[in-house]
């Protein structure tokens, strides 16, 4: 999405720290298309990647807004050309046995993987970018999704 | 009381005494922590999870409480002491409704960057999240009105957060921190040893100067024909009166200070245009919407500054000197940022400006300012509010320290008294806090025991935080607190009166209390003026009087607050008339 912004936190590991962060949102009414945290090659540091929706100048004023939390250290907008990006998602299908070689087979084709197969369900891995992972979802919809997991985005510059 | 510092940090002796290492409670921790922060009043008000922290000042001469009758009042008396010292205010209070009732006063507190601490109790950590008594999520609740906040969690912690949390407090962009602490946390026990540095890891409070933007800003100026500074809070914040005063010398640029930036340029100077915005002055809202470069000292330009932001100083281009980044560009388009602390910013500029071009732009001002002065219809026969005010700048030479409530009798004491130094005005500005006017006085005058403070309110502001007159005749703090009685909600009138075609809706006080008796019932002295003869005599009687006043005066409640700039509209659209 042409608007579509991608920022990336280095924040402190400590109880409150998200809600800092979401509160910040929330009260300054910023979009939050989604967050994603986790360890950071630093030990008791986090490293955070927010999708927002906004135009140039907000963008600044969003990351401005940020460095000022205490427990935020870097706040840093990810040029897009610069940046790699991916989510993971968890999909879990609804399906009569009959009809697995079929989903198989869109699983291979797609590159995805298979992490579990039940009586009655499987639930398929899916990696990339959020439009590849909207491609097949949309592709496996017809054969009775019944649950998705998506991370979120996650982003690194080059 | 004269509140005067019972310890003094220059004394070596004493202070090495704080610093020994002695196995300590967390309790005395924290009072010699504060102590060593330099610390001479503490305002507050006991309950369960601060039971251990009241212990411990039990017989500490060298710690200073003042018990408030509510925690609204502490909060605003440490706000009011931070805002006319400089130096951080600090406010004690347990956990659950304690901390609660101290919201309103750190949503004030931030929302004009004022320095505090805030000292809450909550349950024992091993307690928290069961919805124990008195339990309420203070770091949640007040995580969007605090620059930072701290929950203690283990008593070796509590000397770094503390030291922390004074630097965070007032250094840069300043603001309230809080320092939430269990009630266990309060009573274990470690060997006390306080940081002597402290390094928080991505906190920058004082941004380096960037040349390129001072230059910029210079050629500007240069090349302007019709500037204008709006000064703020931040010149205040910054100490930066005397450069500013140096500035505006230096490059004739003519002045106009918002609501919290009036004590920071002398009302006095000739290049002083008063207050701009809703209630500003002809002179300077005119000269923002005739500018060509708009120079924004420490202002944030808020929306009672602006009004209608599409429409506001038309022609200029925005400069803005600010120490907070996020404040440069946020309202309004700027094309010469300049981030830095003010009084840095300025004195390098002041090594170089030179003058704008501005003589013919200075003559017009000075026409506006004879033509258009701030006016009120005067009457021998009535007692008008803005005549009480004249009154008292006419008999303070602009020399005290005035406090105020929000409303009507803010924005007249905001027009009609002249203030000549910095830190005179205390007056919740951004959240526009009743109640907020005796409190702020208290902790004002505790603050500066030897200036004259008086503290302006209306009767309903009064009415918010009365209990607080107690402290006053208790502690014999000689506060002169003077109620603009017109028993209405005056500002609320006035906007129904105007935008809502006279439809007076819940705003009648009339017959809620005799002030005169409630302030004696509490053992202040209590005066009263109907007209203005006896008001000069009241007001005479007041001054000369040692202790504590109330005196209350009578007005009507048709006048309003003019200029008026209705919501919606631009600044060129000023209501002169009633």
């Amino acid at each position: 999405m042409e608007n579509q912004k991608t920022i990336s936190l280095l924040v402190k590991d400590h109880p409150g720290v998200m809600q800092r962060i979401t509160s910040l949102f929330t009260r300054r009414g910023y979009n939050m298309e989604s967050i994603t945290v986790g360890p950071s090659e630093e030990t008791g540091l986090s490293r955070i990647t927010i999708i927002t929706i906004c135009d140039e100048s907000q963008v600044d004023q969003i990351i401005f807004q940020l460095q000022k939390l205490m427990e935020v250290f870097e706040a840093t907008l990810l040029r897009p050309k610069k940046t790699v990006t991916s989510e993971l998602a968890f999909i879990k299908m609804n399906v009569e046995p009959n009809r697995y070689g079929e989903i198989l087979n869109l699983v291979e084709k797609n590159h995805a993987t298979v992490l579990d197969i039940g009586s009655k369900t499987m639930i398929i891995q899916a990696v990339g970018d959020t439009e590849r992972i909207d491609e097949i979802v949309a592709q496996l919809t017809p054969y009775g999704l019944c649950q998705l997991s998506r991370t979120g985005v996650m982003a690194m510059e080059k | 009381m004269r509140m005067e510092s019972k310890m003094n940090l220059f004394n070596e002796e004493y202070r090495e005494k704080l610093l020994q290492s002695d196995y300590i409670n967390g309790s005395e921790i924290l009072l010699r922590s504060l102590l060593l922060e330099g610390v001479d009043c503490v305002f507050g008000y006991p309950g369960g999870a601060v039971l251990y922290i009241y212990d411990a000042m039990h017989g500490n001469k060298d710690f200073n409480h003042v018990l408030t009758r509510h925690e609204q009042g502490a909060i605003h008396a440490a706000d009011g002491y931070a805002r006319a010292t400089g130096k951080p205010g600090v406010c004690l209070a347990t956990s659950g409704p304690g901390a609660t009732n101290l919201v309103t006063g750190i949503a004030t507190a931030y929302m004009d960057s004022v320095p505090m601490i805030i000292i809450t109790g909550n349950v024992a950590t091993s307690a928290i999240g069961s919805d124990a008594f008195q339990e309420a999520d203070t770091i949640g609740i007040t995580m969007p009105i605090t620059k930072h906040s701290y929950q203690v969690r283990d008593v070796e912690d509590l000397p770094r957060i503390i030291r922390e949390a004074f630097y965070i407090a007032s250094t840069g962009r300043k603001g309230p921190v809080l320092i939430d602490i269990p009630k266990d946390v309060s009573s274990n026990k470690t060997n006390f040893k306080y940081p002597e540095e402290i390094e928080i890891r991505g906190y920058q409070p004082n941004p380096q100067l960037d040349m390129r933007q001072v230059e910029n800003l210079l050629k500007a100026i240069e090349e302007a024909k019709r500037p204008v500074i709006i000064a703020g809070a931040g010149v205040v914040h910054s100490g930066a009166h005397e450069e500013l005063l140096e500035f505006v010398n230096k490059t004739q640029i003519p002045v106009t200070t918002t609501l919290l930036g009036l004590d920071g340029f002398p009302s006095g100077h000739p290049l002083s245009m008063g207050m701009p915005g809703m209630h500003g002055t002809y002179t300077a809202n005119t000269a923002i919407q005739n500018s060509d470069l708009l120079i924004s000292i420490g202002a944030r330009f808020d929306d009672r500054v602006t009004m209608k932001l599409d429409g506001f100083a038309p022609n200029a281009k925005i400069a803005h000197l600010d120490i907070d980044r996020s404040e440069i560009g946020k309202n309004i388009k700027t094309e010469f940022p300049c981030l830095g602390d003010i009084k840095a910013v300025l004195a390098l500029a002041n090594g170089t400006v030179k003058p704008a071009q501005s003589d013919e732009w200075i003559n017009q001002i000075m026409k506006n300012k004879q033509k258009f002065p701030l006016k009120y219809q005067d009457d021998d026969q009535v007692l008008k509010p803005q005549y009480v005010i004249e009154m008292i700048n006419e008999t303070t030479g602009g020399e005290a320290i005035i406090t105020t409530d929000v409303g009507q009798h803010q924005m007249w004491a905001a027009q009609f008294y002249k203030f000549n130094h910095p830190r005179s005005i205390i007056t919740s500005g951004g959240l526009g806090t009743m109640g907020f006017g005796l409190p702020s006085a208290i902790g004002a005058q505790i603050g500066n025991p030897n200036r004259l403070v008086i503290s302006i309110n209306g009767d309903g502001g009064m009415q918010m935080c009365a209990q607080e007159l107690a402290i006053c005749a208790i502690h014999n703090i000689p506060v002169k607190v003077v109620i603009i009685n017109n028993q209405v909600l005056g500002m609320v009138r006035q906007w129904q009166e105007i935008v809502y075609e006279e439809r007076y809706s819940h705003i009648d006080l009339s017959g809620s209390v005799d002030f005169v008796q409630l302030a004696k019932a509490y053992g202040v002295k209590g005066l009263q003026a109907k007209t203005k003869e006896e008001a000069r005599c009241v007001w005479k009687e007041a001054l000369e009087t040692q202790g504590p006043v109330l005196i209350d005066f009578v007005v009507p409640k048709e006048e309003v607050v003019l200029p008026m700039v209705l919501q919606g509209t631009t600044l060129s659209e000023m209501k002169m008339e009633g």
